[in-house]
């Protein structure tokens, strides 16, 4: 009799695995197709379709891709190019870091947190942005998204108006991704605003040191368009406001020798001239 | 039985799908009786015939602009809709590249056009034309450029050489054969009627490109390229810098003035046909309209007397003391562009038909055909203009640059038409103390209004150039785990493209909000 309920058990146990291996491989295959479905609507823009079909899966109970699911239809809502609904995307992604707090797309859930906030169209808020890129520098310092995330915090602090303080805080993102080694591209970029923000400030001086340093860079680390970009700007500094006006001109023909892009040419052959017509 | 009823409907059908005639359907919002319509029309027809192997029918369905504003969509996804949709650049970027209902014509462009052998297709068109259809986050075209047309006037030679008179060369001698024409009972000049010209306002554009050209480096002094953008001009207004206390700037209007005073007394209603009819009669010295309808004009003039075309003339020291020699026509309006449906691109046999009869349509042959018979410039290079499309060819005198046309006044126009401004201006005397008085006001309200609809604008540009740039991060994710080198190359390319304009609209929001929250402070 004794053996005869260690069989029963046994039979139950057997019958309950292989349920749940069912439910399993059948919830394992529906999150696959789910998976395609989703990626390739999102591949091809059309947000519309992902997001429907992420919500699908999430209503249907799915596990496995639940993660996935939710991270997805936060950034079809957030980055629909007809109706974005950034505020909707934002309880999206907290209820993924909230409900799975061990996802490998955390990371990204956190990054694209402070996207929803600094690129609102409607009203940015790069305050409440700046605190999420700050727990993703805190969480995931060697991330995938650590230089990004620095740098978008010092556009965020940029961007607040008014407040010598945020400045010098964007000054000390970009001089900590332009110290990296491994950081481009963000370290060159880094380093332009760098000089953008010593030209807010009034440290011209300092400014114009770092246009020439992203000018020596020979490497192509630099597009010829920036190149251009950036000499015109060096040529404006040294002549309008450093009184180097033949440092100036000194760029201006040297921007006129290398670029390919006639308005370039053009803008700095007009310079010039009027600069000679006016002496 | 059944099988053989099966194999002769099916001889039936295949005999009669190979033999019936294509048709290529092509919906426009052209005016029935303009140039552009009669040019399309005979490009078709001389393409029908070249093609011997097959019938091809074609058909042109217009619409008008609120029918096309609001049916856009359904023109484009509608699978049995038409082959080639005419539209403006921005709604092709907008439908191609951000809701994929435009065939994404980039890929053609890169081969030869057949018509134009030897040459890659791209390369045959105006490189400023193809730049309006081209999409900056993509780089990628959504539509094709097939011609492009301006603002002039047109001259009554017979008139004029009856009063003794030759063309005006500049803008004193265009005011004395008005004054001419006036003292002989002739009516010196009347315009266009037609809803959504505005000849005073293009007019205005001409003068101040031509009067502030010696501005254009004070100005240019937060993008600069050369030319002064719409907000740096709203920002110089906001601090002062451009004030009508400096004559310098009321220039234009003053100018501007001292030419209506010789137009017709109501030119300002709207009553389409007017102007032209006026014209047609053969009393009128000059008539103001755009070069789509030199064929409507010519046709109506009938032979009864010579027409010649000229730009806004030049304004000389003559005339105003501010003249500084530099000439810019920026009245050349924007081109006509074609889309092809993404429903297109579903049949293999109406695509290619559609991108075969586009490349006849940019080919030598046949942009000869559109300016011959449409009377507008071409879209393509090295094509010859007739003689008397010679007066509609952009000119620029002098070593100046090109500045943006100077867009404030029109920007403003709503504010200066319905205060009434306009009509004082152009009605009364000059009186430069009136018109500072009542322009001022109407300038600042005008750049704050502006200021504020710049930045939203830029926030979402900048919400849409992130959501372009994290796309692009997907998608070359997903070229690389496919291990498609080239694509991913590709991709990174316009990330970097994608990348510099975020940039840019940094720095610029940033400065505008900053010029925002000043004035506001001040306003307080």
């Amino acid at each position: 009799m004794k053996r005869f309920w260690v069989w029963v058990f046994l039979t139950v146990l057997l019958a309950v695995h292989g349920c749940s291996g069912c439910r399993k491989k059948k919830d394992k295959k529906e999150a696959i197709e789910a998976k395609v479905e989703i990626e390739g609507h999102v591949l091809r823009g059309d947000y519309v379709k992902a997001q429907k079909a992420a919500e699908d899966y999430l209503k249907g109970g799915g596990k496995a891709f639940q993660d996935a699911a939710l991270f997805y239809s936060a950034f079809c809502l957030q980055y629909h190019s007809k109706n974005p609904q950034p505020s909707q995307a934002v309880s999206r992604y907290q209820e993924l870091l909230r409900e799975h707090p061990k996802s490998i797309l955390r990371e990204e859930a956190l990054f694209q947190l402070g996207q929803c906030f600094q690129g609102d169209p409607l009203w940015p808020n790069p305050e409440h942005a700046i605190i999420w890129y700050q727990q993703l520098l805190a969480e995931f310092p060697d991330g995938h998204r650590a230089d990004r995330a620095l740098y978008e915090k010092g556009l965020c602090h940029e961007s607040v108006l008014d407040e010598e303080s945020e400045l010098k805080e964007a000054l000390s993102c970009y001089q900590k991704l332009a110290d990296k080694k491994n950081g481009e591209p963000w370290s060159t970029r880094a380093l332009y605003r760098r000089a953008r923000i010593k030209e807010r400030m009034g440290d011209l001086m300092g400014a114009a040191r770092d246009y020439e340093l992203l000018l020596q860079m020979e490497d192509g680390r630099l597009s010829a368009e920036k190149r251009a970009g950036i000499q015109m700007r060096l040529a404006s500094l040294l002549t309008n406001s450093l009184r180097r006006p033949g440092d100036g001109q000194q760029i201006l023909s040297a921007l006129m020798a290398e670029t390919k892009n006639q308005d370039w040419k053009a803008a700095a052959q007009q310079v010039t001239q009027r600069k000679g017509a006016s002496r | 039985m059944k099988a053989y009823l099966f194999f002769l409907f099916s001889l039936v059908w295949f005999s009669w799908t190979s033999c019936a005639a294509q048709t290529v359907r092509i919906v426009h919002f052209l005016s029935e009786t303009s140039g552009p319509l009669n040019g399309l029309k005979a490009v078709a027809l001389a393409y029908s015939e070249r093609i011997q192997d097959e019938e091809i029918v074609f058909e042109f369905q217009g619409i008008s602009m609120e029918e096309y504003a609001k049916g856009l969509y359904g023109l484009l996804v509608s699978s049995n809709g038409p082959d080639m949709v005419q539209c403006f650049s921005a709604h092709a970027k907008e439908h191609g590249a951000r809701l994929g209902q435009a065939v994404r014509l980039t890929a053609y462009l890169e081969g030869e056009n057949k018509y134009s052998p030897g040459t890659t297709w791209k390369d045959l068109f105006e490189p400023s034309l193809l730049q309006d259809g081209e999409d900056v986050v993509y780089g990628d075209l959504w539509s094709l450029p097939f011609a492009s047309a301006t603002e002039r006037i047109f001259v009554n030679m017979d008139l004029l050489q009856k009063c003794g008179l030759s063309v005006p060369k500049d803008w004193s001698s265009m005011l004395r054969c008005h004054e001419v024409l006036e003292e002989k009972g002739y009516i010196p000049c009347v315009m266009t009627g037609v809803p959504g010209a505005r000849p005073p306002e293009w007019v205005l554009n001409n003068l101040q490109s031509m009067l502030w050209q010696n501005r254009v480096e004070g100005w240019d002094n937060r993008n600069r390229d050369g030319r002064v953008d719409r907000f740096e001009l709203t920002v110089a207004i906001l601090e002062g810098e451009f004030s009508l206390n400096d004559p310098e700037f009321l220039e234009p209007l003053r100018l501007l003035n001292g030419w209506a005073q010789y137009w017709q007394d109501n030119f300002q209603e709207e009553i389409p046909q007017t102007g032209l009819e006026k014209f047609i009669q053969g009393d009128v010295g000059f008539y103001l309209d755009t070069m789509t309808r030199y064929r409507e004009i010519k046709r109506g003039v009938n032979d009864s007397f010579r027409i010649r075309v000229m730009p806004v003339p030049k304004v000389s020291r003559e005339s105003s003391s501010f003249a500084d020699g530099g000439y810019y026509e920026p009245s050349r309006g924007p081109g006509l562009f074609l889309t092809v449906p993404v429903s297109v691109e579903r049949q293999r046999d109406r695509l290619i038909r559609t991108m075969d009869f586009l490349q006849f349509l940019t080919s030598k042959e046949g942009q000869e055909i559109m300016v011959r018979e449409g009377h507008l410039l071409p879209a393509t290079l090295g094509i010859q203009l007739d003689p008397e499309l010679d007066g509609f060819r952009r000119r620029i005198v002098g070593q100046h640059p090109i500045p943006n046309p100077f867009i404030l006044f029109s920007e403003a126009r709503k504010n200066w038409v319905e205060e009434g401004f306009r009509d004082d201006l152009l009605t009364n005397a000059w009186d430069p103390a009136k018109v500072r008085e009542k322009m001022s006001p109407l300038l600042l309200e005008g750049a704050r209004e502006l200021l504020a609809a710049e930045i939203q604008f830029l926030q979402r540009q900048q919400a849409y150039h992130r959501g372009a740039y994290a796309l692009l991060e997907i998608k070359s994710r997903a070229a690389r785990s496919n291990k498609d080198e080239t694509v991913a190359k590709l991709i990174e390319d316009t990330k970097r493209r994608s990348w510099r304009h975020l940039e840019f609209k940094h720095d610029l929001l940033i400065y505008l909000r900053q010029a925002n929250d000043r004035f506001s402070k001040e306003e307080k």
